[in-house]
């Protein structure tokens, strides 16, 4: 390992983002062994600045999830979702009857998706209009039997925050707040909730009297937060001594679908391999990520924990490249 | 020099005897003769080819395909359009006469910027056109994802006995399903199950496996190919090759359908199109109504409202029922249409658009029209003409010709006796031409009766009570057995829905097998409320429609009526073929024998740009189709290609003394009329008529001295001359005589004329109609003042 001299990693980094043209990137934070090696701030960012985390929020939900089972709100994954959310007891859809908690955790709900991972999806829009999400989502036409086939999309992740809500008996930003940001310190705003209780960090303007960008700006954090959490994630389930979930429940949280079905998949089958309950897995990291290149990485075997926030834009690219410069920067 | 005429100089493609031709500009002409003659070769593949390939070439859209030339000289071109009626027949199934015409969306601009919102799904945030519009994912239905429909299962009709085995379901009911078994086995497999398990026997999980499938099997359970009576069709697809349980299954034994969704109540719109109103109707209403009403409609909407946008409306559906298609609706699949209203569907367009110095060229535009409608469409091609337009029509109406400007008659016979010009001239002129073999008609339409008088009432009749399907109003139609009944009235007036969609289902029903037709079975068919007495009086029925003969690109007549497969065994037992050991497989395009580079098409489909397609010829097999093998073997000097390029006329004399069998079937083929096509001819080629008349050949072929059978034809003279008419017209006489009834739907006043009794369904189209109006033989229908047709019998 290279021995840093002044300001080494911190020119580098600055001078591959300047070569790259990577303007939107804000923040970028490297950790070797609990150590901050660099932090880098752009475009104004400082170290309280904060960021849109998109779908990195799915992550943070993932880690709700696992609060609630920890705490006994919920007794198993494999519980039906309809013991939460009873529209979902097979009278709307036969194939209901089998969705079960950890279907939504991993994007496995077969619930019919139309166009794209982000937020622009056209379907989105109608159900958030709709006045009750849960109740248009329990229509959507089911096109595949849950378990059965992994497709990204918006839908898992909303009810999941609902099976978080209904289960805990609280708002699951409230659940957040108390078990996960007070203890870990970190600072948020209050999530967007609908006007039928549903959490969701990205409205969009589909509410009236309701500005999309501030509330999604609610659910900002900062980069040292964000690492937080890639912290809690790589001591299973412990920050700094502060216990938040057992060491067997965050392992589960990064076990890859195919694993946690147990099935025989028929489409996507590498998806399963490269998804667990709302984290993206590599062979040798994990990661959450969110749109416009939000991210954290999280290299047990190496003891790293990687930040990259970036302004999420529609030219928002994924920077994939950096953390393996930093690594190479430091012979690893 | 100003070119007053298009002048085309020695054509000689297809048939054509080198003519020279000469077209007024800015007039209407109309090509007669009798079919096969090639009439349209001049205007379709010579004129308009050339205008479209010198179009495309100034404007630098493509280059130039050079191709082997047809003609010497053309000159006095400009930019020219042809309405085919075979090239459009071929559409995207989604595509509905709204979104042709582009009035769907000009409704949904209408809707998202005028649209009333109910109060209690209005949240305050503007609409958007998409939510209007079922096939964009903001618009459509999250249920049926814009379908309008959703799968039910009849899971008490599969399930319900538990004591069955899972064997009884997997392998009994289903046995025809064969692309399961994998699936099938893998199901077992996983639980540990065999075909002998009893369904209470099962885990819920098993039985719920067993129902919709797990993840842990490939298998995706009973439910997702329980099949609809539809899906069995589509499966077997050659109904005739069903058997009689087969069949019984189909009818009556559907384990699923497809109903109407419960969330969009069918319209496959989201909420906020579901609930936006104009006038009261939503969107998908207003697409449901018919052109005529929906005319009415917003033309008081735009007259209550001084709206602009509506009145723009009111201007295209005016030119829509201007052209006889106010019995559409927008909703109404293009697929749907008959060749003649997607022509004149086309039409309207290009009036909306309003140009001049286009040379326009159709096909026989007033094909499906009643007299009263032709009129119609008469005035509107004349104003196409007082615009500085040139319009070519490839036509035999008489109303039409009597109207043209300009008549050129190309004959005198079909095929290889046909391409010389006979005539070229005004219309008295071509009265007094004796040569031609359609001027005779028009100059003294007695010519066309065939039968001295009409035929007296056997007494015996199908009684057809209470049918309201569609826009029918409760009728009760009497339909006469052992003669041959015309259904006349104007488009939309109820004809098919009396016929196709009441008549046929319930015979359907009550026939079982012994009622035969090429119409895919729908559960929405059978649903009409009618009562049918009288089946006891016929033995079988056979429905005759105009969809087209097989499915795929390759088919031809030959393959159709089953000629092919006796051609290709005389071929194999060809002693060259014995030597190579070719197989009958080596004499086919679909199989061993079909050229590897174009597929046996003979052609490869360039596309060049702009949504134009270019057929050149393939180059690995020079067109033919056929591996260079192939094609060495000859039967009698003529290899399989030259034999497939034969008209059925020469067929006929070739098979003469090698197989009885093919020219019977030939020889049947000549009675109706169709003796000018080539055994080879291509189904996209084959208009609607044609394929009509092909398939009741093929029918004619199976039987002999056989009584009592009902034919039930949809205007079989579509496309064809006044002299072939009456050839198929003897042939149905025939049948009659022979102790069969005929019921033909039809507005040809010459074939109504020689019906024995006629059915009138009127007055107006669409709500307007529904009514019998008049009944009788032709002679009392003349004097009946309620009837609109009897005025045009003669």
């Amino acid at each position: 390992m290279k021995t840093d001299t002044g300001n080494g990693i911190n020119d580098a980094i600055d001078n591959y983002i300047y070569q790259k043209h990577y303007r939107l990137v804000n923040s970028v934070l490297f950790y070797k062994d609990g150590e901050l090696l660099a932090e880098r701030y752009y475009n104004k960012f400082t170290k309280e600045s904060r960021n849109n985390i998109k779908s990195v929020w799915k992550s943070i939900i993932s880690i709700c999830a696992g609060i609630c089972l920890s705490k006994g709100f919920i007794k198993s994954f494999d519980e039906p979702v309809s013991n939460y959310i009873p529209l979902f007891d097979g009278s709307r859809h036969p194939y209901h009857q089998m969705l079960k908690i950890k279907h939504l955790l991993t994007m496995t709900s077969g619930i019919y998706w139309n166009g794209g991972i982000h937020y622009h999806c056209p379907m989105l829009v109608q159900c958030l209009r709709s006045g009750n999400i849960t109740e248009y989502i329990s229509d959507i036409y089911m096109k595949d039997l849950p378990g059965s086939s992994l497709v990204y999309k918006e839908w898992d992740i909303m009810l999941a925050s609902e099976v978080i809500h209904k289960a805990s008996g609280m708002n699951t930003y409230d659940l957040c707040d108390k078990y996960l940001y007070q203890p870990l310190g970190i600072q948020s705003g209050r999530w967007f909730t609908s006007q039928d209780g549903i959490c969701y960090t990205i409205p969009g303007n589909n509410f009236p009297s309701t500005d999309g960008d501030a509330e999604e700006a609610k659910s900002d954090l900062c980069a040292r937060d964000m690492a937080k959490a890639g912290f809690l994630m790589l001591n299973q389930g412990t920050y700094n001594g502060i216990k938040i979930l057992p060491e067997e429940t965050a392992r589960l949280l990064i076990t890859p679908a195919s694993t946690i079905l147990g099935s025989k998949p028929s489409k996507n089958t590498k998806w399963l391999e490269d998804y667990g309950m709302f984290w993206w897995l590599g062979s040798d990291c994990y990661s959450a990520k969110g749109f416009g290149g939000q991210k954290i990485t999280i290299i047990p075997d190496k003891n790293i924990v990687c930040v990259i926030q970036a302004k999420a834009t529609a030219s928002g690219k994924i920077y994939d490249d950096l953390l393996p410069f930093i690594m190479e920067y430091y012979g690893i | 020099m100003k070119n007053t005429h298009i002048r085309i100089k020695n054509a000689h493609i297809h048939n054509l005897k080198n003519i020279d031709v000469s077209i007024p500009k800015e007039k209407l002409t109309v090509i007669t003769g009798v079919s096969g003659s090639g009439k349209s070769s001049p205007a379709f593949d010579t004129l308009y080819e050339e205008g479209k390939r010198r179009y495309l070439m100034f404007s630098d859209t493509q280059f130039g395909m050079e191709s082997v030339p047809s003609f010497d000289t053309i000159t006095g071109l400009s930019p020219t359009v042809a309405v085919e009626q075979r090239t459009i027949r071929q559409s995207n199934p989604r595509s509905t006469v709204g979104t042709r015409t582009k009035l769907s969306a000009i409704l949904a601009m209408l809707f998202t910027n005028y649209g009333v919102r109910n109060p209690k799904c209005d949240d305050g945030i503007p609409l958007s056109m998409e939510m209007f519009q079922r096939n964009s994912a903001k618009g459509m239905c999250a249920k049926c994802i814009g379908k309008g429909s959703t799968r039910i299962v009849y899971e008490d009709k599969i399930y319900g006995d538990a004591g069955q085995k899972t064997g009884d379901i997997l392998e009994g009911k289903f046995q025809k399903i064969n692309t399961w078994r994998n699936k099938i086995n893998d199901y077992l497999k996983a639980f540990n199950l065999s075909f002998n398990t009893k369904l209470k026997n099962l885990s819920e999980e098993q039985f719920f496996a067993l129902k919709y499938g797990s993840p842990k099997t490939k298998f995706q359970g009973v439910n997702s190919f329980a099949p609809t009576a539809k899906s069995t069709l589509d499966y077997v697809q050659d109904i005739e090759k069903m058997s009689g349980r087969q069949k019984l299954f189909t009818f009556t034994q559907a384990y699923a359908e497809e109903a109407t969704c419960p969330k969009c109540q069918g319209t496959g719109l989201g909420i906020q199109g579901l609930h936006t109103t104009i006038s009261g109707k939503n969107i998908t209403e207003l697409e449901n109504m018919y052109i005529s009403d929906l005319l009415d409609f917003m033309e008081k909407y735009a007259l209550e409202n001084n709206n602009a946008l509506a009145r723009e409306i009111c201007t295209k559906l005016q030119c829509m029922a201007d052209t006889g298609l106010y019995h559409l609706s927008l909703s109404r699949p293009l697929p749907t249409l008959s060749g003649g209203e997607i022509q004149r569907l086309f039409l309207a367009s290009y009036v909306i658009a309003d140009m001049d110095s286009i040379i326009f060229v159709f096909d026989e535009p007033t094909i499906g029209l009643h007299e009263l409608e032709k009129e119609k469409l008469i005035s509107i091609i004349k104003n196409l003409v007082e615009r500085g337009n040139t319009v070519i029509a490839v036509e035999h109406d008489a109303n039409f010709i009597n109207n043209a400007d300009y008549i050129i008659d190309i004959g005198p016979d079909a095929g290889i006796k046909g391409g010389w010009k006979i005539f070229e001239g005004e219309y008295k002129k071509f009265l007094e031409c004796n040569n031609s073999k359609t001027a005779p008609f028009l100059a003294d339409k007695s010519n066309f009766i065939t039968r001295g008088k009409t035929r007296q009432l056997t007494g015996k009749e199908l009684v057809l009570k209470g049918a309201d399907t569609h826009n029918l109003k409760n009728i009760t139609a009497h339909i006469p057995l052992g003669i041959i009944t015309g259904i006349a009235g104007v488009s939309g007036s109820g004809k098919s829905s009396l016929v196709s969609d009441t008549l046929v289902p319930i015979l359907k029903e009550a026939l079982k097998e012994r009622c035969i037709s090429d119409e895919v079975y729908t559960a929405e068919n059978i649903s009409c409320n009618a009562e049918l007495s009288g089946t006891e009086n016929i033995k079988k029925c056979i429905i005759i429609d105009q969809k087209p003969i097989g499915r795929s690109v390759t088919s031809c007549p030959a393959t159709y009526t089953g000629i092919y497969d006796r051609i290709r065994k005389l071929f194999a037992a060809t002693q060259i073929s014995k030597d190579y050991g070719y197989s009958i497989g080596m004499f086919s395009v679909n199989s061993e024998g079909g050229c590897r580079v174009c597929h046996g098409q003979g052609t490869i489909n360039w596309h060049a740009g702009m949504g134009n397609h270019i057929e050149i010829i393939c180059e690995a097999c020079g067109g033919a189709g056929f591996l260079p093998e192939t094609m060495e073997v000859e039967l009698d000097g003529k290899n399989i290609k030259e034999i497939l390029d034969m008209t059925i006329d020469e067929a006929y004399i070739f098979f003469q003394d090698k197989d009885k069998t093919i020219c019977n079937i030939l020889n049947i083929l000549q009675r109706v009329g169709m003796g000018y096509i080539t055994l080879g001819q291509k189904t996209p080629t084959i208009s609607g008529g044609e394929s009509q008349r092909i398939k009741l050949a093929k029918e004619l072929g199976k039987g002999k001295n056989t009584r009592d059978i009902l034919y039930i034809l949809d205007e079989p003279t579509t496309g064809l001359s006044f002299y072939d008419s009456g050839r198929l017209m003897d042939l149905l006489q025939e049948l009659v005589d022979t102790g069969n009834s005929v019921i033909v739907t039809e507005h040809d006043p010459y074939i109504l004329s020689n019906c024995d009794y006629i059915i009138e369904l009127g007055k107006g189209g669409g709500s307007d109609g529904g009514n019998i109006i008049a009944t009788g033989t032709p002679e009392e229908l003349k004097n009946n003042v309620n009837s609109i047709i009897g005025g045009y019998l003669f």
